[in-house]
């Protein structure tokens, strides 16, 4: 049976095929009122908002950690380094965001962050917005459930090998 | 001229060239297996280990996978949009207008023991109607040979293998066995088990899959441990890849020698036709020629046309064992479907084997009604690779946020999946040729690979996406979670016919001993010499059967000492 899941090289190709004849949009701010004055001052570090935007998607809970706690914002950095049009991705994409609010968007508080990357996955699907959230959903997901820490609650606890499922016949 | 130290040298260490290289050896022949990829320890290769399991399919190593080229495909048609892929977290996967690729489109591995490094391990033999599909319907090409001749080959792979299978008759699927599966059937997982009542009502018989996994220690291999990982690599090695069987007792003869990392670029030829050298380069990019006696190639579908249409020159200027113009011709590629939904609670599906049970009610290939050529389902899950979190939660757990962590904890173990394949008639758009510009690092032509579905392939999809559907809702799945078939994608780990075999040299490459109907001392033992698909049988248990009997051929030659 041929395998059916996408490859990442795949999934990177179909979110960034277009990506240089994207424009941002200004629906944001008529979804997220507190944000609609355009930052004018010094851009919040590109880190600190993939941290937060990570932490968003991912957010610790009773029985796990947040993507961060887990180095999901680090991975993504280092997998960018080897990646050109990753890196374009994410630099033109974090502008774009951290523009559209006062001291970025690691400023806001989690109520408007969650509202923000809310209205990313439902942008058009062709726009930045959601390309960006699309992406750092697959790169954040992946780093994520590949780290054992994040299986707490789960019912896989450990790798398949060298134990194996004996019991899985019931 | 050098005489070869070899009786006979193979070019690829996959299915069909270790289960040769294994027959011959262990007659008394001195063998040289020359293998493109890499040697794999599975020991230290596989991650199952480790907590990256899940983001690779199968490890890459460097030269582990082949180059090659698509020609543009058939445009999608609106009318047979129930047969796109799509899942619940992406939508629709496939959003141009035509057929595409699906990542790599042709599924293998370059290594020694080739493809079976990576396949999953179902131990099938071939419908003995299959094998009739001209005589019977006026398609694709009959076997020269019938299922009793291949029988008792079957048997020798299965013992040698270690084949865990269940002699029931239902699970036999209407083919006859002279001796019963060397091991027992495994135990099916929960989530088959739940398949198999859904099928029962559907009036379905669903029963243990024939298993190249060993459900109890076997020649110095121990038993399955049911991780559900097989494509990702077995490092217990006990799934039957060819690496730890054939390949392993060959090397144990000490009259076999492996040259991994070296790829065969060039055959040549004598003044009277037959093969006298093959140019290769090695690891380290240095060419050299080796004379040869006897030369087998078990390059696979794609690289086994490709090297003899590449080997062209002034007395065959169509390419190499060409004379009946059918190197290339009659690819038949894989006709897959899988859906996937969630129950509503967890059965654990991701623990247990893979593939672990099947329906052959629609094997025959007069079963389906109103189409030529056969199908079977089996349980999917761990092939669709839903046995991880991560692909969970980039596939069937849509959302983010505190809410997708619990969707994440009350869903996982909770995927079913049901896949099918189908029988690939040829047309005379799918094929395979040089591409005229792209080459590899080695300054040779790149295959090319032209695909068409035709009318026929398309009915059957329909056919084996609505039985997917019926045997999931069946199960308790109230909502799809994914499907994913090659109606939108080109996605084959099963390539077959492009050096059919047959006795008739002006319509076949080879006879039916897997010989060149006028290279006397050539041979062909992998997937290219099949006249037909088959109805969805997994092929390597086949290819390794013909194998073993193109290596009797070749053994009866030598011991009547026919010149070369
Ligand atoms: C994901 C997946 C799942 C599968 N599941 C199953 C299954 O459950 N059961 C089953 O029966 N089959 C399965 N298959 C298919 C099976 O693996 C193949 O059909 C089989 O391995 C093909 O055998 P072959 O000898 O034709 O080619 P291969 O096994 O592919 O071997 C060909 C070898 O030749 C080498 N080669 C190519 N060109 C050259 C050259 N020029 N010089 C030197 N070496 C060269 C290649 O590197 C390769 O190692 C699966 C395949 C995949 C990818
Ligand atoms: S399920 Fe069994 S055969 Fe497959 S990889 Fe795991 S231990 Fe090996």
């Amino acid at each position: 049976m041929p395998p059916s899941s996408l490859s990442r090289r795949q999934f990177l190709q179909l979110l960034l095929w277009s990506l240089f004849a994207m424009r941002p949009s200004s629906a944001l701010a008529n979804a997220v009122p507190e944000i609609a004055a355009p930052s004018k001052g010094p851009r919040a570090a590109f880190e600190q908002s993939l941290r937060a935007f990570v932490d968003v998607l991912i957010p610790a809970d009773a029985l796990s950690a947040a993507a961060s706690a887990v180095g999901v914002d680090a991975q993504i950095i280092a997998l960018s380094k080897n990646d050109y049009r990753f890196r374009k991705l994410l630099s033109v994409g974090f502008k774009w965001l951290d523009s559209q609010m006062p001291g970025g968007f690691a400023q806001l508080s989690e109520d408007a962050q969650i509202r923000v990357v809310d209205w990313m996955s439902q942008a058009d699907g062709n726009s930045l917005p959601r390309r960006l959230f699309e992406i750092l959903r697959y790169e954040s997901m992946s780093f994520y459930y590949a780290d054992h820490r994040s299986w707490q609650g789960l019912r896989i606890q450990r790798p398949p090998q060298p134990i194996g499922y004996p019991d899985h016949a019931g | 001229m050098r005489r070869s130290d070899f009786d006979v040298v193979i070019v690829g260490a996959g299915a069909g060239g270790a289960a040769a290289a294994w027959r011959l050896c262990t007659q008394g022949l001195r063998v040289l297996v020359l293998e493109a990829g890499p040697a794999y320890d599975p020991r230290k290769d596989y991650k199952l280990d480790t907590e990256h399991w899940e983001t690779e399919l199968f490890p890459a190593k460097p030269g582990s996978a082949g180059r090659y080229v698509f020609a543009p495909m058939q445009p999608l048609e609106e009318k047979y949009s129930d047969l796109r892929s799509w899942n619940l977290v992406s939508g629709r996967s496939n959003l141009s207008a035509r057929r595409e690729p699906s990542g790599p489109g042709y599924h293998h591995v370059r290594g020694v023991g080739g493809s079976t490094l990576h396949f999953t391990g179902e131990a099938h033999r071939l419908h003995p109607q299959a094998m009739q599909m001209r005589s019977r319907f006026g398609v694709a090409a009959d076997w020269p040979m019938d299922y009793a001749t291949l029988e008792p080959y079957y048997t020798i792979a299965e013992q040698l293998i270690g084949v865990a299978g269940s002699n029931e008759a239902g699970a036999l699927g209407e083919r006859w066995r002279s001796a019963p599966y060397p091991l027992p059937a495994h135990a099916l997982n929960k989530g088959s088990q739940r398949l198999g009542q859904a099928a029962a009502a559907l009036g379905l018989r669903w029963s243990a899959n024939p298993r190249a996994a060993l459900s109890q220690a076997y020649d110095g291999r121990p038993a399955c441990n049911y991780c559900g990982n097989c494509n990702r690599g077995c490092p217990r090695t006990d799934k039957g890849s060819v690496d730890v069987t054939f390949m392993h007792h060959a090397l144990a003869t000490g009259r076999c020698e492996v040259r991994s990392d070296t790829s065969v670029t060039r055959i040549l030829t004598a003044p009277n036709g037959t093969v006298r050298e093959i140019e290769c380069v090695d690891k380290l990019r240095k060419r050299s020629r080796i004379p040869v006696k006897r030369l087998i190639l078990a390059c696979g579908a794609i690289e086994t046309p490709r090297l003899l249409l590449a080997s062209a020159n002034r007395s065959a200027p169509r390419g190499l064992a060409n004379e009946s113009g059918q190197v290339g011709k009659n690819l038949m590629e894989s006709l897959s479907w899988i859906s996937s939904g969630l129950l509503e609670e967890s059965v654990d599906s991701f623990k247990g084997l893979p593939a672990d049970a099947i329906c052959w009610d629609y094997n025959r290939p007069d079963a389906i009604p109103g189409v030529v050529g056969g199908c079977r389902f089996s349980a999917a899950v761990h092939e669709a690779s839903l046995v991880g979190p991560i692909n969970y939660a980039l596939r069937i757990v849509p959302g983010w946020g505190k809410a997708h962590k619990a969707a994440m904890r009350k869903t996982f173990g909770a995927a079913l999946s049901i896949g099918a394949i189908g029988e690939f008639l040829p047309n005379a758009g799918t094929y395979v040729d040089l591409d005229p510009k792209a080459r590899d690092a080695h300054g040779m032509p790149l295959a090319r690979i032209h695909s068409q579905l035709g009318e026929q392939e398309i009915l059957k999809l329909q056919f084996m996406a609505q039985t997917c559907r019926q045997i999931l809702h069946g199960a308790g799945i109230r909502q799809l979670a994914e499907e994913y078939g090659t109606y939108d994608y080109f996605s084959a780990a099963h390539v077959f016919g492009t050096c059919r075999m047959g006795n008739n040299p002006n319509e076949a490459v080879v006879d039916a001993q897997g010989s060149s109907h006028r290279r006397r001392n050539l041979f062909i033992c992998d997937a290219s010499v099949f006249p037909s698909s088959g109805g969805g049988e997994a092929p390597s248990l086949t290819i390794e059967a013909l194998a073993l009997r193109c290596a009797d051929h070749i053994l009866g030659l030598v011991r009547a000492n026919t010149p070369v």
